[in-house]
């Protein structure tokens, strides 16, 4: 019953691949599915709490899309978009239909090109199906490259640079990542240096990489200090900043 | 609760100024428009006619209707109430004069958002509802101040449906029979409730998701069968009906609706008026080689039966894909009207009411059943309003269309062969591959979507929700990949002429003609509901649901609801003997998907049932001063009722 189902999905992917291989006429696309990211590390992705954003700088930045930004991986990926249906859930615009919007910035399971990949590969709970046993990984990531053009997605270089900053903002926290206890509000730490963001800052913040507004350089130090000033409540002085390295 | 109030018995006044002269549905909208935005100017000038005594109204299309199964007035025991699907309420007590004074008696909020398409039921002193996936039954004791939760049924339908429902994770509702509650979840099973205590009695699988398939139709009961359906005709589905036995669920026959005449139950007694659908195996001959494995011609919308014939009425969904070149011929059986014996489930005769179907226009609307004089004849008929925006009154004993005329604009067609029975295709309006085709009328969901009429043997008028809009479409070919949309239709969906897109009008079925008509400014996407008051109920999809005067049109009473409303009003009689009406709000369905939703106005989700009455009084709430006969108390003795 299953091979019978499948069987027509087959054959237009067969069609499909032919028509790929045709228009790549040279395969110029991109690296060769060895510079892919391997299956292993993708599933070691975490699955994104809020919205998609990991705040694993490590392991967003080793797996950006090998086809970003790529014009004809895009365009390949968009034919692909259509010819596997993609456009009949999603809609043609990408926009949503009977599935979601791809180009809200709004990600059930995660906006990072990897994470996007495994939604793709593996399929998800409410209808998506998993096209990890039609698509081979090159493919998955061209749709993976189109999806990205759309706008909706995360970066890895702005995920990675979230990451960094809430190491931080909450080196506590980002050292500790991996032990479970970190994440349950702590009663040893006062909330202001747990959750930075509930307060709202005194001033605009600032950003790796950005110009500081009141700092004249951008150097680690300055930065840091960006940083704790923004856990700083309104009336107080700045407590001091103890960052570890 | 105070604000309604005013403009609502002002519109009242309003609308009996104009007395019955046709055609004043614009003047009538626009005047409601305008008191919304100022209040009531005109109530001093304008001072309400005299009403019209409810026993002297005269049936203008001399339209009868068989009312079987007969139910209690005062109860609602299917979505349409009755065989013939009219969903008129015998009760009266709710009238042209009083309605003005309809408030909310209580609200129940079911916990879940998306569409909101199903009417609740009511049987004895008990009201039943469902919700949306994850498909979760209600019973509310109505006897009890604020309906008080009697049990809940979750039967946890498999998520993976959710991604499989082309038009939102919608049911239509719930039937009642031999003491079970009977309908179908998303994930394709159909489940029969013990009405008294909750308990599941049964649960059938009816369909794979695998396929694409869901199953969000309401089933139709008669006597000890129960007909059910399948949805998924933008996912390449294989179409069927089945006949299950009320007490086990035992499945004791299927009709596919393509494929060969064995499949689709075709035999010697199938004798379909126009010679175009007569011929052998027609289900695999009218589709390339093994199309039909994948047409679609699901069954996703209403039932109806004639006790008199013992046939039961029902059409079939659009053909798969939505793309027409890649299925050249008439893809029959899609887009179908279907009569078949209950018993048996062998077809009896069939009519396609598109043939080669390129615009998505499924046959799936509901088939009123009526006698009426067509042309100076008595004739048994059933009333279509098809999704190609022709009207269709077809002899139901032969299926010849003695009728087809539109009821909404439309462009696809130029007009109607009466002698084959075939609507005449426009050319400019076929879509071709990667080509952008602009200003197709009607769009995909049609003249009317599913969203079922009703109808009044005091009026001999029937009433529905219609559509006024156009769309620019682009067709993409499409391969078939199993549990994904056999598809290929990029479409955009715009106003037709005159910038409204949904409209409420009264028809005459003798004539083939509207009556009168409202304009509304969004879709009108919820069933209507007919009473003896000689008022008819509608939503809108942006929240207002009205009440108006069934001869004349004119708007009586307005109420905006929390959400959207697509879904289908009844009237019930409570333990009290009070009249209630009571409509679902929450938006969703086709009227959110694949739809424009950037008009500003258009509502969040929702999910709460309201339940009106005359100054919203109720079972166990004693109103400050005593009701003394609702038509004698005054206004503001009215309007200093105390309520919790």
């Amino acid at each position: 019953m299953l091979n019978r189902l499948v069987q027509p999905g087959f054959i237009a992917f067969s069609v499909m691949l032919g028509a790929c291989s045709h228009s790549e006429g040279g395969s110029s696309t991109g690296p060769p599915a060895a510079g892919l990211p391997s299956a292993g590390e993708i599933s070691a992705l975490p699955m994104g709490h809020i919205a998609g954003v990991t705040d694993s700088a490590a392991l967003a930045r080793s797996m950006p899309n090998p086809y970003e930004g790529n014009p004809q991986a895009v365009a390949l990926g968009k034919a692909l978009y259509i010819k596997m249906n993609c456009a009949g859930c999603h809609a043609y615009n990408a926009k949503g239909n009977m599935g979601p919007d791809l180009t809200d910035t709004y990600w059930r399971y995660g906006g990072l090109p990897a994470q996007i990949y495994s939604s793709i590969h593996d399929g998800r709970a409410e209808g998506m199906p998993a096209w990890g046993s039609q698509l081979p990984p090159q493919e998955i990531w061209k749709v993976v490259a189109y999806i990205q053009s759309l706008g909706g997605t995360y970066s890895v270089e702005g995920t990675a640079r979230n990451a960094q900053r809430a190491e931080l903002i909450a080196p506590e926290l980002s050292s500790q990542r991996d032990d479970d206890a970190a994440f349950v509000p702590s009663t040893e730490a006062p909330p202001d240096e747990v959750s930075p963001a509930a307060e709202p800052a005194p001033a605009p913040m600032s950003y790796p990489g950005e110009p500081p507004s009141q700092a004249p350089t951008s150097s680690p130090a300055t930065t840091r200090s960006a940083g704790a000033r923004v856990r700083s409540p309104p009336t107080a002085p700045p407590p001091p900043a103890t960052p570890s390295p | 609760m105070a604000a309604p109030r005013k403009p609502a018995l002002c519109v009242r006044a309003a609308g009996s100024a104009y007395g019955t002269t046709r055609r004043r549905a614009d003047a009538v909208s626009a005047l409601w428009l305008a008191l919304l935005a100022y209040g009531c100017p005109l109530q001093a000038a304008d001072a309400p006619a005299a009403a019209t005594p409810a026993a002297s109204i005269s049936n203008l299309s001399g339209a009868t209707i068989n009312f079987a199964p007969n139910d209690p007035a005062g109860e609602w025991h299917s979505q349409a109430r009755d065989f013939a699907n009219s969903r008129y309420s015998p009760l009266d007590q709710i009238n042209i004069d009083n309605v003005g004074k309809l408030r909310i008696a209580w609200t129940f909020s079911d916990g879940t958002l998306h569409g909101h398409e199903a009417a609740p039921l009511v049987v004895g002193d008990t009201m039943y509802v469902v919700t949306p996936f994850p498909d979760i039954a209600y019973a509310l004791d109505l006897s009890k101040p604020g309906a008080f939760i009697k049990w809940t049924y979750k039967p946890n339908p498999s998520p993976l449906a959710i991604g499989k429902a082309c038009c939102d994770t919608v049911t239509r509702g719930i039937v009642y029979a031999n003491g079970k509650l009977i309908y179908n979840l998303l994930d394709d099973h159909t489940v029969a409730v013990d009405a008294k205590t909750g308990k599941e009695a049964w649960r059938i699988k009816m369909d794979n998701l695998e396929t694409g398939a869901t199953m969000t139709m309401a089933p139709f009961a008669v006597g000890n069968k129960v007909f059910v359906g399948n949805s998924g005709g933008e996912m390449g589905v294989q179409g069927w009906i089945a006949a299950l036995d009320v007490d086990t669920g035992r499945e004791l026959w299927r009709a596919y609706s393509t494929g060969s005449d064995k499949r689709v139950l075709i035999g010697a007694d199938f004798k379909p008026f126009y010679s175009w659908m007569k011929g052998k195996d027609l289900g695999v001959s009218t589709w390339p080689e093994g199309m039909w494995r994948h047409g679609g011609a699901s069954v996703w919308g209403w039932i109806s039966y004639d006790p008199g014939t013992n046939l039961i009425y029902y059409g079939t969904s659009n053909p798969s894909p939505r793309v027409p070149v890649q299925r050249p011929g008439y893809n029959l059986w899609a887009s179908t009207i279907f009569a078949r014996d209950a018993d048996t489930g062998m077809a009896r005769w069939a009519y396609q009411t598109t043939p080669h179907d390129q615009w998505d226009y499924d046959a799936v609307n509901e088939d009123m059943l009526m006698d009426v004089p067509v042309h100076g004849q008595a004739r048994k008929v059933l009333v279509h309003f098809d999704r190609n925006a022709y009207a269709y009154t077809i002899d139901r004993t032969s299926g010849e269309v003695l009728m087809a005329t539109p009821f909404a604009y439309l462009n696809w067609s130029t007009g109607f062969d009466l002698q084959a029975g075939q609507p005449i295709v426009n050319p400019e309006k076929e879509p071709k591959p990667g080509v952008k085709l602009d200003n197709v009328c009607p769009p995909d969901i049609g003249g009317k979507d599913w969203q079922p009429s009703a109808a009044s043997p005091r009026t001999g008028l029937i009433y529905a929700g219609i559509f006024n809009i156009c769309m620019d479409v682009t067709d993409h070919e499409q391969g078939y990949i199993a549990s994904t949309p056999y598809d290929g239709m990029d479409m955009q969906r715009h106003a037709a002429p005159g910038g409204n897109l949904g409209e409420f009008m009264a028809w005459n079925p003798a004539s083939g003609k509207k009556v009168w008509s409202i304009k509304e400014p969004f879709m009108t996407m919820s069933g209507a509901l007919a009473t003896a008051g000689d008022v008819v109920f509608y939503g809108t999809a942006d929240g207002w649901f009205r009440a108006v005067d069934a001869l004349r049109g004119s708007i009586l009473w307005s109420q905006k609801l929390a959400s959207g409303v697509i879904g289908q009003p009844i009237s019930y009689l409570g333990p009290d003997h009070r009249q209630y009406i009571a409509i679902y709000s929450g938006v969703g369905g086709a009227a959110t998907v694949r739809a424009d939703q950037s008009k500003s106005g258009f509502p969040a989700q929702g999910g709460t049932l309201y339940v009106f009455s005359i100054d919203g009084d109720s079972v166990g709430v004693q109103p400050v001063v005593p009701s003394a006969g609702t038509e004698a108390s005054a206004p503001a003795a009215s309007e200093n009722r105390g309520r919790p």
